[in-house]
């Protein structure tokens, strides 16, 4: 008999039992209930793993993270250099974050070695054809076209497209600090990919701010509105159960059922894009029943602050006679003006504390002015209350498509249940009002006092690209020129508000990183046809697979991918710091992207030798090491306690600023009194402090945008109004349908949607949601292949009928390439709207125009006679021998 | 001792992360899935099913039941089917199948998975093909139980990862599963971790009628309460359980 005592099984079996330990007494037990199973068995342990490993034996471990930004540790093992198995590394110092991965990146080793990798650089011939070249052809051609277009354009006239920096700081840093070298537009991936919650700058003054994860299972109320977590966060997505266990409740808000639904204790079937008229309910019903918490709101929020009632503007101190603004506030923030309760008398306020106060929350007030005048003037409360007299639970319900009663006692519910988590989804912030729903539901959290405490608050969970230490001495170097430009002024030309800097002959070329834009971004068609007339003179292409924009680029660059290369990640979902490494050497031509980036750099402009050193391709390694103490030492008091060694081990620990184990967002502001907003890295403070100049969280914007759109406080405005049907009358009839194109379990975006499994999971078929009633309107059912389709585009699909779809909505899994699907693309459909409150400041990924992906109306038709088209040409796998007619896909069921 | 998995429902979030790490180290070829995950009432994926007045998705990962009296191995002409004594697990020997399909025809759950002629290879770089999984063979004894090249025209299905749980790990599905939902271990041991997991809790095994007795032990989820005024189908009822 073998056992594993006398098998050289290097550290395999008590990992294997120790990540079971939560359901355990203890780890230990787990542990000798294992050695009792060998012990008694006559069971033959199989061959272990480790002989023969080429690496010593060992699991290797690295990182998961890709754009879903999840971050997990995983572990794979290694033969003829090749990755034969992946498992997660699950060695979390908090147990309850292991396992961590999900089935995507666990199958991620069917594509590294995949026939979509990347292996040759790739560049156009004479015929326009794309070609293998060596890589000094392939390097040299894009330093002269890059060179050239710079010089002809101007080097803005460039844009950088790149995943999400907390993904990978090292490499993709790199292409941060080659457009910081020349002066490329960065095209900020937060606005682009719709991520941007605009009310967190517009109401919090900051980028982001939120829970990790594991502060979920804290929460003893969770209101989901449509974040269909289960599917989008799955390896979070065990947090929420957990609360359950402990006692809590989940109630979801989504028009269309879902996993997430499943799992909750509720599900609260509201209609599409009408959250916030549910939130402003609530907030009325809670200020109603005086059940909010009054000491929160007149410390930490503009309510007591004066509004001239007359121009809509905040009064400033420095404007009233006989008041004298407190002393010492910067530029970027202002005195405002209260009414001292205990004083009985005007007050000014101060934006450099958060103290307790006596000021007024309703009433009205005669302020005298420098100017002689009287002005009339309302604290934001007051306006807010008067606001809300529309917003009755009968007003609000008849919008929802629910009852009353149910906004009431969920209003109820979220007032008395403590901690209360908001979780803020992308299903309802990516609409053209998405900004003014945020602010709607910022209200609740703040009205209920849940902003600062453990398990409670407001979180956003779409992109994430939250830097989490200083970054700069890396991605900004010496003589660094900043500059960037949204991808929305792209397609829609320049606009008289934009604060951005817009080239002065357009976009000329495009340098793209771990990106697939003529598939993935808004408007791709768009991008494909700029390509096709020569408009987009130059796109270079870095990615590890064969993408259409790796296949259409001037330029392609084969790149490592996150088991070929040091990296490292970080991600707001969980507090760990942690490495890609190198665990297979890239294959063929492949190489790191910091190699790339060096020698493109030096071949654009020798004279940036100093800021580039070059280094031989198999030193790539050592530079990155380089790089990395650097980002560590100098990333200031989040990071620089953790060393390269530690986290060549295993994941290191952000620090944070509260006691206890699990990092509270404004902490310091609710317990400490410092003034609102927390950083936006790798901002400095006074750039974004500006959005709210009271220090406080302002519900209340006085800009004359805000004002002239009647959006000063928070308000409900319907879909398609100001877009499509603004756009198109004719579209409220043609275009009756909303058009959602969620994300799906199987893809992260359009990443892993050549994975062989994957493709089998889903019948290797692009399919279209529907209501059965939908259907039946249109004369479709089930499995007939049908086309979605508007004015701009079309996409097409097989139809499932699904009684959990809205009636009045169509579902497409976004992330499907385009050769999967009969050439359509899905992004084909879509339109960037500008929204103009969006434009009121600019700071590239903080406040900026966003991508509005739901505000798109669309209709469904039968298409190819209804006949469906399955994808037989992937090349994942072959099959012989297989008896004819037998289906090689035996998952679900062909309709 | 008894090996035995208990799947708690109300952690599953029907991800399929078990189906895929099955499959990867298990080296299943295409079309090949010893452990997938239904939604009860549909074929699809990602689809809600009226049950009753609500809509539902209810997911249930289905693999080998490793049932205590197997019909399987019953139906078996050649004892390639057997029940490993020292676990209760159900295996198939695969140098002794012959591909006459009666324990399939037999199964009550559906879960054999059948290799028509030679197993699909994964296409890799430049035309080679990718090997995935396990690399290595395992036998219990002198039973060929696992091996990463299948033979032509054999059954295959769960093994319990017996490659694994022989070095005294838990199966690939149950170390993977993001959700925490399975849960492994010797039910003859009262301190195992399945055995300290469903303490207290009620549970049900699949297909009851067939008299079985799985070694599979589900843990029911809970419902969800419901607020919506839609009609839920052609007969148009409200379903408003607020």
């Amino acid at each position: 008999m073998t056992s594993a005592n006398d098998t050289p099984v290097a550290n395999a079996a008590p990992k294997g039992i120790s990540r079971r330990a939560f359901v355990a007494a203890t780890s230990a037990a787990a542990l000798g209930g294992a050695a009792a199973l060998n012990a008694t068995t006559g069971v033959k342990a199989a061959a272990a793993l480790t002989e023969g490993a080429p690496l010593g034996g060992q699991w290797v471990r690295t990182t998961c993270s890709p754009n879903c930004t999840g971050a997990c540790g995983m572990e794979a093992w290694v033969e003829d250099g090749e990755v034969r198995l992946v498992r997660q590394a699950a060695d979390y110092p908090y147990e309850h974050y292991n396992p961590r991965g999900c089935l995507k990146g666990l199958s991620i080793n069917t594509m590294l070695h995949g026939p979509d990798r990347l292996t040759m650089p790739l560049i156009r011939n004479d015929k326009g054809e794309q070609v293998e070249t060596d890589w000094d052809t392939a390097l040299d051609t894009a330093a002269d076209k890059l060179r050239e277009i710079a010089e002809k354009y101007g080097p803005n006239s460039i844009g950088v497209i790149y995943q999400v920096q907390g993904t990978g700081h090292i490499q993709k840093g790199a292409l941060v600090r080659i457009a910081n070298t020349f002066g490329w537009s960065v095209i900020g991936g937060y606005e682009l990919n719709g991520d941007l919650p605009m009310f967190w700058p517009e109401t919090f003054g900051c980028q982001s701010e939120e829970l990790e994860s594991y502060c979920w299972e804290d929460s003893k109320l969770t209101l989901i509105f449509g974040s269909n977590i289960m599917v989008t966060r799955m390896p979070d997505a065990h947090f929420l159960t957990y609360s359950q266990e402990a006692g809590g409740k989940v109630i979801y808000f989504d028009p269309n059922y879902s996993a997430s639904a499943e799992r909750a204790d509720e599900w609260v079937r509201i209609a599409p894009d009408s959250d916030g008229a549910f939130a402003l309910a609530m907030a009325k019903t809670i200020i109603d029943e005086d059940l909010y918490d009054k000491h929160f709101m007149q410390t930490y929020t503009d309510s007591p602050l004066l509004i001239n009632v007359e121009t809509g503007k905040r009064i400033l101190a420095s404007e009233v006679q006989g008041l004298e603004p407190v002393a010492g506030v910067p530029d970027y923030q202002s005195s405002f003006v209260a009414y001292d309760e205990a004083a009985g008398t005007l007050a000014a306020t101060s934006p450099l504390e958060l103290a307790d106060n006596a000021f007024a929350l309703t009433g009205t007030y005669e302020v005298p002015l420098k100017d002689g005048g009287t002005a009339q003037a309302k604290p934001g409360f007051q306006l807010l209350v008067e606001r809300l007299e529309e917003y009755t639970p009968a007003f609000a319900a008849e919008i929802c498509g629910i009852d009353a009663d149910t906004i009431v006692r969920i209003a109820r519910e979220a007032a008395t249940v403590k901690p209360m988590h908001i979780i803020f989804g992308g299903g309802t912030q990516q609409w053209y009002h998405g900004d003014l729903k945020g602010r709607a539901c910022a209200l609740v959290a703040c009205l209920t006092g849940n902003i600062g405490q453990l398990g409670g608050g407001i979180s956003t969970y779409v992109g994430q690209y939250k830097t989490r230490f200083n970054t700069a001495s890396w991605m900004v170097p010496e003589g660094a020129i900043k500059a960037s430009c949204p991808f929305h002024y792209w397609v829609n030309g320049p606009t008289a508000d934009m604060k951005a800097v817009y080239p002065k002959d357009g976009f000329k070329a495009l340098v793209v990183g771990w990106g697939n834009p003529l598939e993935q971004h808004n408007v791709a068609d768009w991008l494909r046809t700029a390509v096709e007339t020569g408009d987009l003179e130059c796109v270079v292409c870095l990615d590890f697979q064969r993408t259409l924009t790796a296949t259409s680029a001037t330029v392609t660059f084969p790149c490592a991918s996150w088991y070929e290369k040091t990296e490292l990640t970080t991600t707001p979902l969980h507090p760990y710091v942690q490495l890609q490494q190198r665990i297979v050497d890239p294959p063929g031509q492949a190489r790191e992207e910091i190699w790339i980036f060096t020698e493109l750099a030096n071949r654009i402009d020798p004279s940036k030798a100093d800021l580039w050193p070059r280094f031989a391709p198999e030193d790539s390694e050592k530079r990155s090491d380089e790089v990395l103490a650097l980002l560590l030492e100098k990333g200031g008091p989040t990071i620089d306690h953790l060393t390269p060694e530690e986290l060549r081990r295993g994941p290191g620990k952000l620090a944070h600023a509260n006691p206890g184990e699990k990092r509270i967002p404004f902490w310091e502001q609710v317990h400490e009194r410092v003034p609102f907003p927390t950083v936006s890295r790798p901002n400095p403070i006074d750039a974004t402090a500006k959005f709210v100049r009271s220090g406080r969280i302002e519900f209340y914007r006085d800009e004359d945008i805000f004002l002239q759109l009647d959006e000063q406080l928070p308000c409900y405005k319907p879909p398609f109004e100001d877009t499509e049907y603004k756009d198109d009358p004719a579209a409220r009839e043609l275009y009756p349908l909303g058009y959602t194109t969620r994300n799906s379990a199987f893809r992260v975006h359009a990443t892993y949607v050549n994975n062989p499994f994957m493709l089998e999971l889903q019948d290797n078929t692009p399919k279209v949601w529907l209501n059965p009633d939908t259907a039946a309107e249109r004369g479709l059912k089930n499995g007939d292949w049908v086309e979605v389709y508007n004015s701009r585009g079309t996409v097409q699909g097989q139809l499932i009928e699904d009684p959990g779809v809205y009636p009045t909505q169509c579902i497409f899994d976004q992330g499907w390439w385009s050769h999967y699907d009969n050439g359509t693309s899905y992004n084909s459909l879509i339109w960037p709207w500008i929204n103009p409150t969006n434009e009121v400041y600019y700071i590239v990924s903080v406040w900026s125009p966003n991508m509005a992906w739901n505000e798109t109306a669309c209709n469904v038709r039968l298409c190819n006679g209804g006949r469906p088209q399955v994808i037989d040409d992937t090349g994942k796998s072959t099959y012989e021998g297989g008896p004819s007619g037998v289906s090689p896909i035996e998952y679900g069921e062909r309709v | 001792m008894r090996y035995a998995m208990a799947i708690d429902l109300g952690r599953c979030i029907g991800c399929r992360t078990c189906a895929v790490v099955c499959k990867d180290f298990n080296a299943q070829p295409q079309g090949i899935w010893w452990n997938r995950v239904f939604t009860s009432g549909t074929p699809e994926y990602d689809v809600a099913v009226k049950v009753n007045d609500q809509l539902r998705m209810e997911f249930v990962p289905i693999s080998c039941q490793h049932c205590t009296d197997a019909p399987c191995e019953t139906a078996c002409p050649t004892q390639a089917t057997y029940t490993d004594k020292d676990t209760g697990t159900v295996l198939v020997d695969y140098d002794r199948c012959i591909g006459c399909r009666m324990c399939a025809s037999a199964c009550p759950y559906g879960v054999r998975q059948y290799n028509w002629g030679a197993p699909a290879k994964m296409v890799g770089l430049d035309g080679s093909v990718y090997r995935y999984g396990w690399p290595h063979e395992y036998r219990d004894g002198d039973h060929l139980v696992y091996t990463p090249e299948r033979p032509e025209g054999v059954m295959e299905k769960c093994t319990f990862c017996a490659q694994l749980t022989s070095q005294g790990q838990d199966p690939a599905c149950c170390t993977a599963c993001p959700g925490n939902a399975r849960i492994f271990g010797d039910m003859d041991d009262a301190d195992s971790p399945i055995r300290r997991y469903l303490e207290g809790k009620e549970t049900y095994t699949l297909g009851e009628e067939y008299r079985t007795e799985p070694n599979v032990y589900y843990i029911a989820a809970h419902g969800v309460s419901q607020v919506n005024l839609l009609s839920t189908g052609a007969e148009g009822e409200e379903a408003n359980h607020g």
